[in-house]
């Protein structure tokens, strides 16, 4: 990326010429295209683009992305494309570089006699994007859907401006911008990036705390993916959420940092001040030094479209940013599909939640950590219990929630266990309500690490603390054949012994542990059920 | 992690499994730099009403932080 980066623009453009070149040679023959992918012949690496009924939905790279097969090579179609290979397309496949039609016709997918339209629910149409997933592109979008979107853009780098950073188009964005003036028809989303003046990754990111604070307080809701990157929430004028990305960077020791594929030398004036360029008949702020700018995004091809782009961002960089950065949303998708998949099932309270109940009969203060859809904080709440549901996943107890929204005695509150403000704060809101407390935890901990079971109970510890109220955590101990670890979305079990070691570690005691098989079956799965207390620090 | 270096145990088994041990290691002072931006913003957003002892800008204040968690 250095040395690219000192290559002059008519040693891009030569280099780019001769790739293109290369492409136009030889156009691959299309052998079937079936339920498992499309099959072509031929060796040389290109692009393909695939369109149902004249809408492309896809593209790759016949080498890349391709598996060798008997006398050519297979793209296999993405995962969330294949529900939908059911009943007719008309196929159109396409060498991007030369648009040259490859193939045109009818396809029959499976039994289905229908035609097959990608759309979402809604019927909007979707695309697959470079990151594989589904979603709604620009290309399907036209004028009048584009504005609310560049409004939404103008806004966020006006609210940034006003937190006190300076905002630029970055990624996908500034590259649709400073190549073609546009929106890149294969994207999905916007991003924007800022390069911040502090140099310690510490300041840089109790920067993004307080830039998150500020946009919360101007309105915005706002999701959080690392320590220096979040998505800022912006409902459209045609009612669509659209999230615009807001990747944070800055400099240390001549090298540029931007979350979350950027780490090279480069200059700051580079990028300050900023210059613009036009978007959508808009001018948006962008780097100074556009081609240097693009080029350590894309490498020195950044001219030449490819929807199916893939960063070659280098291990060490992601190792980097990984240890900086991340680690706050680990296991956060899966739980996601977890609730998703059981959103029919029907939940009831929980065995912790009686023994909890008949343990403290004078409980005034319920507290669930990993409440999940909060059938035990409701079930706590009417047997007139103030009850907290406390989660990462909101999508889970935003029903409850809403059921139980002019409830006094029911809140539920976002709570990561992987992130430390959480694991501070929210303690110390709880620790204020009336005792006794108690707390639960069911099948939580299997999931987490090391350092979320600690910070687990180092919460519990702080809620009960000052009350007769102890921790009541049930796990699973033993992995049996009876899928009761798919069934509570836990995956796997965890040692006594290590939960035994860490309840030690954190300052606590053991005051009952209970091992049982959760049915008569001979397989069963066995589950732990523990209570927990810490005995207050004798003061000298 | 803790403790002093000691040059014999860093020293012993092959390149291979020090230099995995020193990338661990590295990857976890990596991670200290977000823990103690969390705690110094704690600290800096929270503390300063508890020890003004202000029962009622502190319920407020607490309620502000956590309402933008993500």
């Amino acid at each position: 990326m250095t040395r690219s980066a000192r290559r002059s623009p008519v040693d891009i453009l030569r280099a780019v010429k001769s790739l293109t070149a290369l492409r136009l040679r030889g156009a691959p023959e299309v052998r079937a295209i079936d339920v498992d992918g499309v099959h072509l012949t031929g060796r040389r690496e290109r692009l393909v683009d695939v369109a149902f009924g004249g809408r492309r939905i896809w593209s790759f790279w016949l080498q890349r992305d391709g598996e060798e097969e008997d006398g050519g090579r297979v793209a296999r179609w993405p995962k969330p494309l294949r529900p939908f290979l059911d009943g007719v397309a008309e196929v159109t496949l396409t060498d991007a570089a030369s648009g040259e039609e490859i193939f045109s016709g009818p396809v029959h997918f499976a039994s289905g006699t229908d035609p097959i339209e990608v759309v979402n629910p809604a019927g909007r149409p979707l695309a697959i994007d470079k990151s594989l997933k589904l979603v709604e592109t620009f290309d399907t979008r036209d004028a009048a859907q584009v504005e609310p979107l560049l409004d939404a853009i103008d806004e966020v780098l006006g609210a940034l401006r006003a937190a006190g950073v300076q905002p630029f188009l970055a990624y996908g964005t500034a590259l649709g911008a400073i190549r073609d003036g546009g929106l890149i028809g294969h994207d999905s989303d916007a991003d924007l990036g800022y390069v911040s003046d502090r140099d310690h990754p510490v300041d840089v990111i109790r920067e993004s705390f307080r830039l998150q604070r500020t946009m919360t307080d101007m309105g915005y809701r706002v999701t959080r993916y690392s320590a220096i990157a979040f998505k800022v929430h912006v409902e459209e004028s045609d009612g669509l959420d659209r999230g615009l990305d807001v990747f944070g960077g800055f400099m240390r020791d001549g090298i540029l940092y931007l979350m979350g594929e950027i780490a090279v030398p480069f200059q700051r004036s580079w990028i300050y001040p900023l210059g613009s360029a036009t978007l959508e008949g808009r001018t948006f702020p962008v780097p100074a030094d556009q081609d240097k700018f693009l080029t350590v995004t894309y490498g020195p091809g950044w001219r030449v479209p490819d929807p199916a782009y893939k960063f070659t961002t280098p291990a060490s960089t992601i190792e980097l940013f990984n240890g900086w950065f991340r680690g706050m949303r680990t296991g956060r998708a899966g739980w996601h599909g977890y609730f998703k998949r059981t959103a029919a099932h029907t939940v009831r309270e929980s065995a912790v939640a009686h023994q909890v109940a008949e343990r403290h009969p004078d409980l005034a203060t319920y507290v669930d950590i990993g409440c999940g859809r909060g059938a035990d904080v409701a079930w706590f709440a009417d047997r007139g219990v103030r009850a907290v549901g406390l989660d990462f996943q909101p999508y889970a107890y935003g029903p409850e929630a809403e059921r139980r929204a002019d409830d006094p005695r029911v809140s539920f509150q976002l709570f990561n266990l992987l992130e430390l403000r959480h694991v501070l704060a929210v303690p110390a809101w709880v620790a204020r309500m009336p005792g006794p407390r108690a707390v639960g935890c069911v099948h939580v901990i299997e999931r987490l690490g090391r350092r979320g079971r600690l910070n687990m109970l180092r919460s519990a510890r702080m809620m009960v603390a000052g009350t007769s109220g102890a921790l009541h955590l049930q796990f699973l101990s033993e992995r049996g054949r009876d899928g009761y670890a798919r069934r509570t979305g836990v995956r796997q079990a965890l040692g006594v012994d290590v939960v035994r070691a860490e309840v030690a570690e954190s300052g606590g005691r053991v005051l009952e542990c209970v091992e049982e098989a959760v049915s008569g079956n001979p397989e069963s799965s066995r589950v732990c059920r523990m209570v927990i207390d810490w005995p207050p620090v004798k003061q000298d | 992690m803790f403790g002093r270096w000691n040059p014999r145990r860093a020293g012993s088994g092959d390149l291979e499994s020090r230099v995995a041990a020193l990338e661990a290691a590295v990857q976890e002072n990596r991670a200290l730099n977000v823990r103690l931006a969390e705690l110094t913003d704690v600290v800096t957003e929270l503390l300063l009403p508890v020890a003004a002892r202000d029962e009622d800008k502190l319920e407020e204040i607490l309620a502000k932080y956590r309402g933008d968690f993500s």
